[in-house]
């Protein structure tokens, strides 16, 4: 048996505030008690329905507080003891009945419990309930603690009966929610309670018509002054303490406080204290009499002054010349809880004892917030998250009282309105006739039998339009989980009638009404498009019981995980970069949108639609660095063109120079030029890092540097080009020092020598190397060439623990036919890095320029500056297979290079003197294609022809010096270095290569990422863990790329930059050609991007659902399985199909 | 003697009943009590603070700086009650984090927990700092965390009460089938206060 249920007397148990209602009213002998739950109130029915197999009372969870007063009144009228209790706003609802039954009087003792919530920890105000009783004309009692709670219900019950008046009894939450010890009186015989009532009629007094009632209410004023009579006398619940020229007036739990503080002030006993345990009626004559003698008078009481007006009136009635302190002369509030720290520093204050007022410690370190949120597996969740795909956010959301109202928090938002238990549909009709936004009213099953009928039945009558969705949970859930009409149990636990909703909804006049279940999204989806579209006055049932409900059933459920493989959580990047995240949402809802709306989903069948972007954007993809593009890009669009340089320069240490010459592989394989254009990616890098200040690059490198670690090793650098440092870079942000040998007079490598200044600035690259270079603090040797000044002997005698060799490729390539050498033939690159220098030679007359990459045309134009003659490509295919980029060969046209295709020399004609005087040329066809896929040229026999010119210049390709590299050193057929891909390691220990040296001549971009792959391999030889798998680079193609379809095409063609037309003559002329794009043309062109990629922002189901059960750790998304309810909703909204069903139990 | 004990936690973590329990064990033992809890809204996976008096306290309301004994069941809200300790507070701290869905939503970041455990132990006389997650796990079952910190409020031996008290003041509270594994959490907890 229930302790609470003893009979005897003498039992001491340590009971809630509420509990100890129950048993007072227990011992009282209650035979009838009602209530609609609500906190702070609500264990005390919890306590009753837990009690009900004691078969000593009758007990019900009544459908609203109006109902539960009335059913107790019902009792009373009979003579019965009966109670009703409910928290303050719930006296509201049943003011209507309560504000007459007090006319008609109670036969029976009847005590209304309101239990009143300041600080609003689970109510929607903050209403002092004592003037109810003085409203009503009632007794109010205040209880201090558990057990007075249990004394004053047993009394208010004889109270009740003495004067035929209810008795109100007021907690509030820190009394209903504290425990204390509380020591039983006996309870009466069940024999006794069994007593059959008989109802005495008087029509005259219980029937109120105005005729009677005017006459009642004289009646309840004498009442009333019997009650007066019995309050002066009571020394019980009034009582006065201490002695002192200063008086504190107090009730409730005001008085725990005055208590402890008079204590801490070591003021107990001299200060006099009068508590109220009654404070309606007021007893006038004793407060008078405990006024007198007194200077001053402190009230002490939570949110109204209700205490104070009375302790006012009755000295200003008796003339009593003393000073009344409380919310008047501010020294409380007239709002929310008080502390014993308030109430000791306004009695210090007034008493003249030294107080210094504690001050809080606060953690030094930011703590992160923790609001209620729904639990994993709610089905409100999922109700809203239908919701909010078919509205998108837009419309007016009435929400009601329950735990649905915390739709209004993120990132569900979906709450405008809250006032009252079934205000939703209410505040939805009204607002119907001054707007055209569509209304959704969202209120629970509970609510809906509490307050939300008549509003229904309101609607349907007069005819407002609106989408009323019950989210059935099958229980009353904020407060505990308590039954309802819609449920098969009542109050007592005994089998009931559960009421259909559908029925009643339909009976009310719902144009439609349709039943969902809401983890089938498609049906909710479906359900809310028909209702919102039909514009009448729709009801959607979206039943799934409340996890609490339901816990059994949720037992067996399989939980969910994340499959890091498929989940597509930013796999680049070890911080999310947040990019774009205000446009991301939108676009997260319309995949999941789709993906809801699209094949059958059944995530325990394993059967997932195709993702409908591609995990990874083609652009991330093709990226050598694996620099994510699409979040730069969308954060250019949305203006943040700070961000956006941040995440570029995370992965690229020179991205001013990238953004000029990359080759931008990203840009042949972008989605949008599948429709239009692709979007001009590496003009907007080169825009993004315009913006840049130098100044801030250096601090941001000095802080990387100053937190990397110490490893008190060094490394070689072998080469100053983009390969060599990139991985100096790098190294030197993983902890090494690096020296970096360099065998020209200058870094750069082909930056410096190879690219020309139109194309490149001087003072901008050489302002980027220096930047790393000085903040970096790296040593540099110039005019140390590996081979003839350095060895790797002479190194790693120099104390270097590893080596990394990028020389390039710069050794060029000979054409192999007669009259070759000699004076008049060229190398390309050896002659542009002569004018990088400063010291080509001008050549005179007519010069031909063999080859058809960017080497040929950079020696092309180049020569159209420094020669006044005409320059001639000669390329053996056509146009199309060129290697260099299109847009360089249109510049080069544009400064007057002419171009002939399918030619070829076969030998170089000299003069007497040795001049060359002509090339001997033949013409070409394409035939089958060659090993690279272009096809090979193919001579045209009879064709050959002779072209007079005065130079050639050669760029038919480059080859890596191999006279340099030690012979130890493992090459390839091509005389290119041999490497490890993941890490760069040579054949030696300690020694790495990358760049040109291994790849043959490739592209800038290219060679820094092999200087990172290097600063990889290098770290983790010397941490002796070679074969540590490489982080963050992008996953490789797979091969389902799924066709993506945009919603809508930004209609905008591809902007170009603008380039400064050639004026004249260009020789001598080194300035930069292309110009950047101007802010306003960037954020336009980045708005093209169509974020195809799901890469780097696929976060739905932590934007979207905001579960509980999940968590980001290490950068990876998982869900907590002791948290998980095993819903599914976060697998039928992964669009990566990356959250399934775990099969095996859950060890608790 | 009079103490104040406050206890920060999060909803589903069994801190009311940890709090009750000491109520009862008090109580058993002579001793005044009184405690406060939170119920309703608040429990949603939010912040639960409760508290416990034991002695002649008549609020059971914790002032700031007022804690005698701080329960942390869980490291970032056992921070946030920093408020409540003074000098002179002991603490007992679940080292083992409840993540916000704040944090994972990636909006806040959680704090290192060896540096809020520093922090303590800058602020307060004494800090036993351990994962009672884990320790009750291995007590064979994870939610009597909370019977671990009891175990090591009964191992300071600050409160008058007896061992036997302790137990059987759990055991009446938790499910039949858990008894074993919380009574083994419980001397667990013991023993890394008892010496």
């Amino acid at each position: 048996m229930d302790a609470l249920l003893s009979p005897e007397a003498g039992g001491r148990h340590f009971l809630l505030g509420n509990e100890a209602i129950v048993r007072g009213a227990l011992e009282a002998g209650v035979v009838v008690a009602a209530t609609y739950p609500g906190t702070p109130s609500s264990e005390i029915g919890d306590t009753f329905a837990r009690l009900a197999a004691g078969d000593r009372y009758y007990f019900e969870y009544s459908t609203n507080e109006k109902v539960a007063m009335e059913v107790a009144y019902g009792a009373s009228m009979a003579g019965a003891r009966a109670m009703c209790f409910m928290k303050h706003v719930g006296i509201n609802v049943a003011a209507d009945a309560m504000m007459t039954l007090v006319y008609a009087g109670t036969p029976g003792g009847m005590v209304i419990v309101t239990a009143d919530d300041p600080s609003c920890h689970s109510s929607q105000n903050e209403q002092d309930n004592r003037y109810y009783a003085r409203l009503g004309k009632m007794p109010m009692l205040e209880p201090s603690t558990p057990d007075e709670a249990r004394r004053m219900v047993r009394h208010a019950f004889d109270l009740s009966e003495q004067v035929r008046l209810p008795v109100f009894v007021r907690t509030t939450t820190r009394l209903s929610h504290m425990r204390g010890i509380v020591t039983f009186e006996r309870l009466p015989d069940v024999a006794e309670l069994k007593r059959r009532c008989t109802f005495e009629h008087q029509p005259s007094q219980m029937v109120c018509v105005p005729g009677n009632a005017k006459k009642l209410h004289p009646v309840l004023l004498e009442k009333l002054d019997d009650l007066s009579r019995i309050v002066e006398a009571d020394r019980t619940f009034n009582v006065r303490e201490g002695q002192g020229e200063m008086g504190i007036v107090t009730s409730g739990v005001g008085y725990n406080y005055v208590q402890d503080a008079l204590a801490a002030l070591g003021l107990s006993g001299s200060v006099e204290v009068a508590r109220l345990g009654i404070s309606h009626p007021f007893p006038n004559r004793w407060l008078a009499d405990f006024l007198r003698n007194k200077t001053a008078i402190l009230v002490v009481e939570e949110l109204e002054p209700y205490l104070e007006e009375f302790v006012k009136r009755v000295a200003y009635d008796h003339d009593l010349r003393v000073r009344v302190l409380g919310k008047a002369t501010g020294h409380f509030p007239y709002h929310h809880e008080y502390t014993v720290e308030q109430v000791t520093e306004a009695i210090a204050r007034e008493a003249g004892t030294p107080y210094e007022a504690p001050v809080g410690r606060v953690s030094r370190f930011p703590l992160p917030q923790r609001p209620p949120t729904l639990c994993a597996g709610c089905p409100h969740r999922a109700t809203f998250y239908a919701a909010k795909l078919v509205t998108r956010g837009r419309g007016i959301f009435h929400t009601d009282i329950g735990c649905y109202g915390l739709a209004v928090l993120p990132p569900i938002n979906m709450a405008d309105v809250l006032i009252s238990m079934g205000s939703s549909i209410n505040t939805a009709s009204g607002i119907s006739r001054v707007t055209d936004e569509p209304s959704i009213a969202f209120i629970g099953d509970s609510t809906f039998f509490h307050n939300g009928m008549t509003g229904l039945a309101n609607a349907a009558h007069n005819g407002h339009r609106q989408t009323i969705v019950i989210v059935d949970n099958r229980t009353t859930g904020m407060t505990g989980h308590q039954p309802h009409p819609g449920t098969a149990r009542d109050g007592m636990g005994n089998p009931a009638p559960a009421l259909s909703i559908e029925a009643v909804c339909q009976a009310l006049g719902a144009t439609g009404v349709a039943t969902v279940d809401p983890f089938d999204l498609r049906q909710v989806v479906g359900a809310l498009e028909r209702a919102v579209a039909s514009n009448g006055l729709d009801v959607i049932v979206s039943r799934a019981p409340c996890i609490f409900v339901n816990r059994q059933e949720i037992e067996q459920r399989p939980r969910y995980q994340v499959d890091p493989a498929a989940c597509r959580y930013c796999g680049i990047h070890d911080n999310h970069t947040g990019c774009g995240e205000a446009v991301e949402i939108e676009t997260q809802l319309d995949r999941a949108a789709r993906f809801v709306g699209a094949a059958a989903v059944d995530p325990l069948a394993g059967v997932f639609p195709e993702p409908l972007k591609p995990p990874v954007a083609p652009c991330v993809e093709a990226c050598p660095v694996s620099l994510c593009v699409q979040s730069y890009i969308t954060l250019l669009a949305s203006g943040r063109t700070e961000e956006a340089a941040r995440v570029i320069r995370e992965r690229i240490p020179l991205p001013a120079t990238v953004g000029r010459v990359c080759h931008h592989p990203c840009e042949a394989v972008c989605t949008r030029g599948a429709f239009d254009d692709p979007v001009a990616i590496c003009a907007l890098k080169r825009f993004a890092m315009e913006t840049e200040s130098r100044d801030a690059v250096r601090e941001e490198l000095a802080r990387r540097l100053e937190a990397a670690p110490n490893r008190g090793r060094e490394v070689a650098v072998i080469g100053g080009g983009p390969a060599g440092l990139a991985c100096a870079h790098d190294l030197r942000l993983r902890g090494y020092r690096v020296t970096l040998f360099e065998a020209s007079d200058r870094l750069g490598g082909m930056l410096t020598l190879g690219i020309p200044a139109y194309r490149l600035p001087r003072d901008l690259v050489e302002g980027e190397i220096h930047t790393i270079v000085d903040t970096l603090d790296i040593d540099v040797r110039l005019n140390t060439a590996l081979g003839a000044d350095v060895t790797l002997e002479s190194l790693a005698g120099e104390g270097y623990a590893a080596t990394f060799i990028a020389c390039g490729a710069w050794h060029g390539m000979r054409l192999g036919v007669p009259g070759e050498d000699g004076p008049g033939v060229h190398d390309a690159l050896a002659y542009l890095k002569r004018v990088n220098q400063g010291t080509a030679p001008a050549l005179e007359g007519r010069i031909a320029v063999i080859g058809g990459g960017d080497a040929a045309i950079d020696a092309a134009r180049t020569l159209r500056r420094m020669a006044s003659g005409p320059v001639t490509i000669l390329y053996r295919r056509t146009e199309a297979e060129m290697p260099a980029q299109p847009s360089e060969v249109a510049h080069a046209r544009r400064e007057g290079v002419e171009i002939a295709f399918l030619t070829a020399p076969v030998r170089v004609v000299r003069d007497a003197e040795g001049a060359v005087e002509g090339l001997e040329m033949i013409r070409m066809k394409l035939g089958e294609p060659d090993a690279s896929g272009r096809r090979r040229p193919v001579p045209i026999e009879g064709s050959g022809y002779l072209l007079p010119v005065d130079a050639v210049v050669c760029a038919i390709g480059q080859q890596p010096d191999a006279s340099i590299f030690p012979s130890e050193l493992k090459r390839t057929d091509w005389g290119t270095l041999e490497v490890d891909q993941e890490t760069g390691a040579t054949n030696l220990p300690g020694v790495f290569a990358g760049g040109d040296s291994v790849t043959g001549p490739k592209t800038v971009i290219d060679a820094i990422a092999w200087g990172q792959v290097a600063a990889f391999g290098i770290d983790r030889y010397l941490a002796g863990d070679l074969a540590a798998p490489r982080p963050h680079r992008a996953p490789p193609p797979r091969g389902d790329r799924v066709a993506f379809e945009p919603r809508a095409l930004p209609e905008r063609a591809r902007l170009s930059q603008r380039v400064e037309e050639p004026g004249g003559s260009l020789e001598g002329d080194f300035r930069e050609v292309v110009q950047g794009f101007d802010r306003a043309e960037a954020v336009a062109e980045a708005a093209r991007c169509l974020a195809c990629g799901m890469c780097a922002s696929c976060r739905i189901c932590l934007d979207t659902l905001a579960c509980p059960a999940f968590y980001v750790e290490n950068g990876v998304i998982a869900i907590d399985e002791a948290l998980c309810n095993g819903c599914g909703l976060c697998a039928m909204i992964c669009p990566n199909g990356a959250i399934r069903p775990v099969q095996e139990t859950l060890e608790v | 003697m009079s103490w104040r004990i406050f206890v920060a936690g999060v909803g589903g973590q069994g801190s009311i009943t940890t709090t009750a329990i000491i109520g009862e064990a008090a109580m058993r033992s002579g001793l005044n009590a009184a405690a406060s809890e939170i119920h309703g809204m608040a429990q949603r996976g939010g912040v639960v603070e409760t508290s416990v008096v034991v002695g002649e306290y008549r609020s059971p309301l914790v002032p700031v700086g007022g804690a005698d004994i701080l329960l942390a069941m869980e490291p970032v809200e056992g921070a946030r009650a920093l408020s409540r300790c003074g000098t002179g507070t002991v603490v007992l701290l679940n080292t083992h984090p409840v993540v916000p869905f704040t944090v994972s939503l990636g909006h806040q970041a959680y704090p290192d927990v060896d540096a809020l455990v520093q922090e303590f132990r800058e602020t307060v006389a004494s800090v036993h700092a351990f994962d009672a997650f884990e320790l009750a796990r291995v007590a064979g079952n994870a939610k009597a965390a909370g019977s671990v910190m009891l175990g090591a409020l009964s191992g300071l031996e600050l409160l008058p009460i007896p061992v036997e008290q302790w137990l059987d003041s759990i055991l009446e509270r938790v499910p039949k089938r858990a008894a074993d594994a919380n009574r083994v959490a419980f001397e667990t907890g013991r023993r890394i206060t008892c010496r």
